[in-house]
């Protein structure tokens, strides 16, 4: 394309922009109803974990909060948790118990339970706005990405090894190996602030929670059930995902 | 500055308009605002949404891979009526799956591990909820959509697992009725354009009760044949189709030594509900 097409085309389109804003001028911007910039907050959130396999968590949550400006924030919580196997993790350890303790198995990965954690991290809020609840209640809202990270005490309970067979044939174990530690995690969050007012907002998340697994791989059965666990640590054990969903409110000052 | 960027720049300064000041902006007496006409109607038109890859989040047993295509028909700015083919693409036993099987030497039931290969819903949407968001400088308008519908998929079952014989074998579970509910975002950029980001379930259920078209009385005779020498197919029941039990894979296994397994499977008896979550990301464009 020649220099002069370019500088025509370039010329019209300088020229047909303005006369397009004229025939259908943007309405001006409202200012936002709900400002956070340079505000504290305080928040509590109740969470269940979705997507279960083995384990099931639920959370209680405090969170403090503070607003740099109308789109960057930082946020410190501690969380305290209750959590279990699913039905499924305890039939996979009855079934197995119904077998003959013979030769080894390999416990499963991702049976870590959360139960306290503290986490510190970043809130990205680049989507402020507003919908309709019915014909007339505009709700406004900030729509975020939380990055962050910390420490979580977690709990182990394997389905695998069992120190004291009580029935055989009922697959029952009245002491199942079980272990705790503290773990670093990373945390990412998509959420939503609901403004109900200028204090407040309903949190709405989805958060998801990695720790690194660990757990152990060719344990003699018989000696396990005899009170001595044998195997050894998985070298490449991987990673636990815990996806919550987490709802609370939070106090804005 | 070049000849064109100082041409750009006269030309730009000289066209450009002051923006038209609003001048009930700030007032005290003002309460109200009329409501902005939607800048791009909905209604009648027809949308088509690509979205090419949809992984499942969640599984337990199995895991799908899939795309889909959504054609939407706007019947109104609030109501349309949506149908969606989808293919699966790639469905396995999960991860999860596969440990259980190795590490405890326990494996799902039948009923569990069913797979969706294909299918289609049709659903009616709802677009309760509209809204505009301010976001790196621009206004995108949206609307939150949930819908929920039915159809039906075609359906396939695990046999012989991926192993040092070869890949693993799969036998077809037949059509079943596949229910959906999801709910999502719906984004317009311009006129015609549009993206979503849906979350969907497609729900399927029953029972194993026969395996590429042969119930349980088919595979024992087919089993029995095998064990004599060879599938014939003789005496089985006209729907199964005992050719899939025949031949040898690319890996140089024998299908014939899945028929004790279909036997086994559909002998197992139970049945499942089972739901394929999964992120439908797609764009789309309005017609």
């Amino acid at each position: 394309m020649s220099f002069h097409r370019v500088l025509a085309l370039a010329g019209l389109a300088a020229f047909l922009a303005p006369a397009r804003a004229l025939a259908s001028p943007e309405p001006p911007v409202q200012p936002r109803l709900y400002p956070v910039g340079g505000r504290f907050s305080l928040a509590a959130t109740v969470g269940i974990s979705v997507f279960d396999t083995l384990t099931q968590t639920g959370t209680l949550e405090l969170r403090a909060g503070w607003d740099f400006n109308e789109w960057l924030g930082l946020d410190v919580s501690v969380t305290g948790a209750l959590s279990g196997h699913t039905a499924l993790a305890d039939r996979i350890g009855q079934h197995l118990l119904q077998t003959p303790p013979v030769g080894t198995v390999d416990d499963l990965s991702d049976l870590w339970q959360l139960k306290a954690m503290v986490l510190a991290g970043v809130r990205l809020a680049p989507v402020y706005g507003k919908f309709n609840l019915g014909a007339d209640l505009p709700i406004r809202y900030q729509a975020y990405l939380w990055l962050g990270g910390g420490a979580a005490w977690l709990d182990r309970t394997s389905v695998v090894i069992c120190e004291n067979v009580t029935s055989r044939e009922q697959g029952t174990c009245g002491n199942w190996f079980s272990e705790s530690r503290a773990a670093p995690v990373l945390s990412l969050a998509l959420g939503f602030r609901i403004f109900t007012g200028m204090h407040g907002a309903v949190l709405l998340e989805l958060r998801n929670l990695v720790w690194k697994d660990d757990y152990l791989l060719g344990i003699d059965r018989a000696a396990s059930e005899s009170g001595t666990v044998t195997g050894q640590r998985a070298p490449n054990p991987g990673f636990t995902n815990t996806v919550l969903i987490q709802l609370g409110y939070a106090f804005i000052f | 500055m070049s000849v064109l960027g100082t041409l750009l720049l006269v030309s730009a300064l000289g066209a450009a308009p002051e923006p038209a000041s609003d001048p009930l902006a700030g007032s005290p007496n003002v309460q109200y605002r009329v409501l902005e006409p939607k800048p791009f109607p909905d209604a009648l038109r027809h949308e088509l949404t690509l979205q090419p890859f949809v992984p499942q989040v969640g599984s337990t047993f199995t895991t799908h891979w899939l795309s889909s295509l959504t054609y939407t028909f706007h019947a109104t700015e609030w109501l349309g009526l949506r149908l969606q083919p989808f293919w699966v693409w790639h469905a396995q036993r999960s991860r999860f799956s596969s440990e259980l099987l190795s590490r405890v030497r326990q494996d799902a039931a039948a009923a569990s591990s069913v797979m969706l290969q294909w299918g289609a819903v049709a659903a009616p949407e709802w677009s309760p909820i509209r809204g505009k968001f301010a976001a790196f400088g621009g206004i995108v308008r949206y609307g939150f959509v949930i819908f929920a519908g039915a159809g039906v998929g075609g359906t396939e079952l695990e046999l012989k697992t991926s192993d040092a014989l070869g890949p693993a074998t799969y036998g077809s579970t037949g059509l079943r009725m596949v229910a959906t509910g999801g709910a999502g975002f719906r984004m317009q950029f311009g006129e015609r354009w549009t993206v979503r980001l849906e979350v969907q379930d497609l729900i399927h259920w029953g029972s194993v009760s026969r395996i590429n078209g042969c119930d349980s009385a088919d595979l024992k005779t087919l089993n029995d044949q095998h064990a004599a020498g060879g599938i014939t197919g003789a005496g089985v029941g006209g729907q199964c189709n005992f050719g899939a039990f025949q031949g040898t894979t690319g890996g140089g296994y024998d299908r014939g030594n899945d028929v004790g397994i279909a036997q086994s499977k559909v002998n197992e008896g139970g049945s499942d509900t089972l739901h394929v979550v999964g992120i439908y990301l797609g764009i789309g464009v309005e017609l």
